[in-house]
């Protein structure tokens, strides 16, 4: 508040529910934005675009946003897992966006079955589904850490290194990059 | 016959966890699965050498401090393990061994610091000032922990937690390796001092009069009994209830005599987290429970049980 911000764009969640009714108490215009999966992009883009003046732009950027959701997918032609953590193993599901950018991708996530954004799996079931790559966040090119743990050496693609490293910045969230991210996901999946 | 029981109800355990888990492994195929030799087996054999490693501190524990509600993890350890595991990931400590190495140094500083305090009243060491010593330093180490994290960008931190809150993904054939060459000596140390434990029940004054010295036995008791704990949550976390309850539950069977109550703390131990843990590999798949939450839905109900008959009594 002391700020004094003309908006405060809040993440739609737990706390900061909270949060935005005691900023607009005290005159603070304040907006919730939902933004877990590709088609919350779109919504926010008008949102955003209304409140600040902008509902033009907005709407051709919602546009291109909406079709990123909703244009079929290719057929997967390869398979993967999305690794969060290593120990204890957390997995993306298809509750998360970036499951939606492996299948606009042509990729199948191994982990597709389960309906939450992530959950805790045992590494025998990462090794039994025996996903082509491992995808990792990262803004390293070295493979992660857990690479050279003895018993990640089960898992047939941490044994033979074909890890996708995924750069925080492109793949850390949805948002208007998430069209740029699916290409450059198609295009290393291809190489 | 009660020995011959706990035997194969150990062995069961451990044939359970090998032959049970997420994936589909046939039968006829156990013995060649590369699931099986390298995930399952040493997974197994960790469950069943950290959960022996708990039951064993747990009734040391408590005989020394002579408090039936003595958890190995009481005693601030489980508070200085989180520290330094976090500390290692806000550091960017690379390397497959830094997170339980770092846990590890965490264990002992918080072990040397709650000693140091239960001989703040002279020479000889207080098992009241270990106890409320070890709440203390176990606060204190999970205020900077949260400090860290909450003032750290990296979701690496955050997801410290999980690792902190128990699990035997980590397990391999080094860090099996690893616990049982590293255990017998605490082990070993404990099993000697059975005999003076029987006497400490009697009170300080008559275990010294009975011919035990004591002050040398709290010391020895207590270091190794965290010694052993510092080891197990270096590789498994914080797995809580274990040390709690299969004390007790192996003295209804064997009563207070640590020359027998030791060994089947030990099996009764590495049987429970065994079992605990093929049931958090399974019973939700292909999802996976946090051992600690298994272990505590177990534990929790044969507590409230054990506080009733001790009410009734």
């Amino acid at each position: 508040m002391a700020r004094r911000p003309d908006l405060v764009v809040l993440y739609n969640a737990g706390p900061n529910v909270t949060a935005a009714r005691q900023l607009e108490r005290a005159g603070v215009p304040t907006v919730l934005i939902d933004l877990n999966r590709l088609e919350d992009l779109g919504p926010a883009a008008r949102t955003l675009g209304r409140l600040t003046g902008r509902a033009e732009q907005a709407e051709s950027l919602a546009i291109m946003l909406d079709s990123l959701a909703g244009r079929p997918p290719p057929l997967s032609t390869t398979s993967l897992a999305f690794v969060v953590w290593d120990n204890p193993p957390i997995v993306i599901g298809h509750g998360s966006y970036l499951d939606q950018l492996a299948t606009q991708a042509g990729a199948r996530n191994v982990f597709g079955d389960i309906a939450a954004p992530s959950a805790q799996v045992s590494l025998e079931t990462i090794a039994a589904r025996d996903p082509h790559w491992i995808a990792v966040l990262s803004d390293s090119a070295s493979p992660p850490g857990f690479a050279k743990r003895r018993e990640w050496r089960a898992v047939r693609a941490v044994r033979e290194g074909r890890f996708l490293l995924l750069p925080g910045s492109w793949f850390g969230r949805p948002g208007p990059r998430s069209g740029e991210a699916i290409a450059q996901l198609r295009a290393r999946l291809a190489r | 016959m009660r020995w011959t029981l706990l035997a194969a109800l150990s062995v069961l355990a451990l044939v359970l966890s090998v032959v049970l888990g997420p994936a589909a492994v046939p039968l006829g195929e156990l013995l060649h699965s590369d699931i099986v030799w390298n995930l399952r087996a040493p997974r197994a054999l960790l469950a069943f050498l950290v959960g022996g490693s708990l039951g064993v501190a747990g009734a040391s524990l408590q005989a020394l401090v002579r408090n039936p509600l003595a958890d190995p993890f009481l005693l601030g350890l489980s508070g200085g393990a989180g520290l330094g595991a976090v500390v290692a990931i806000a550091l960017h400590l690379s390397g497959p061994w830094s997170l339980p190495i770092a846990a590890f140094i965490g264990a002992l500083a918080a072990l040397g610091l709650v000693y140091r305090l239960g001989l703040i009243g002279g020479a000889s060491l207080d098992p009241r000032i270990l106890l409320l010593g070890g709440v203390a330093i176990g606060a204190f180490a999970a205020a900077i922990t949260t400090a860290i994290v909450s003032l750290a960008d990296a979701a690496e931190l955050r997801n410290a937690f999980l690792w902190l809150w128990g699990g035997l993904s980590g397990a391999s054939w080094d860090s099996v390796l690893l616990v049982a060459l590293y255990a017998p000596i605490p082990l070993a140390v404990l099993l000697a001092a059975s005999r003076p434990l029987d006497l400490l029940a009697l009170g300080e004054e008559s275990a010294s009069y009975l011919g035990a010295d004591v002050e040398r036995v709290k010391r020895r008791v207590y270091l190794a009994a965290s010694l052993l704990t510092a080891a197990a949550v270096a590789v498994s976390g914080v797995i809580g209830f274990v040390g709690l309850v299969v004390p007790h539950i192996a003295r209804l069977t064997w009563g207070h005599r640590h020359r027998s109550l030791l060994p089947a703390a030990f099996l009764g131990g590495g049987a429970l987290l065994a079992f605990a843990d093929t049931l958090a590999r399974t019973v939700v798949a292909p999802r996976e429970l946090p051992v600690g939450v298994v272990t505590a839905l177990i534990g929790v109900p044969v507590f409230a049980m054990l506080l009733r008959r001790w009410t009734i009594a």
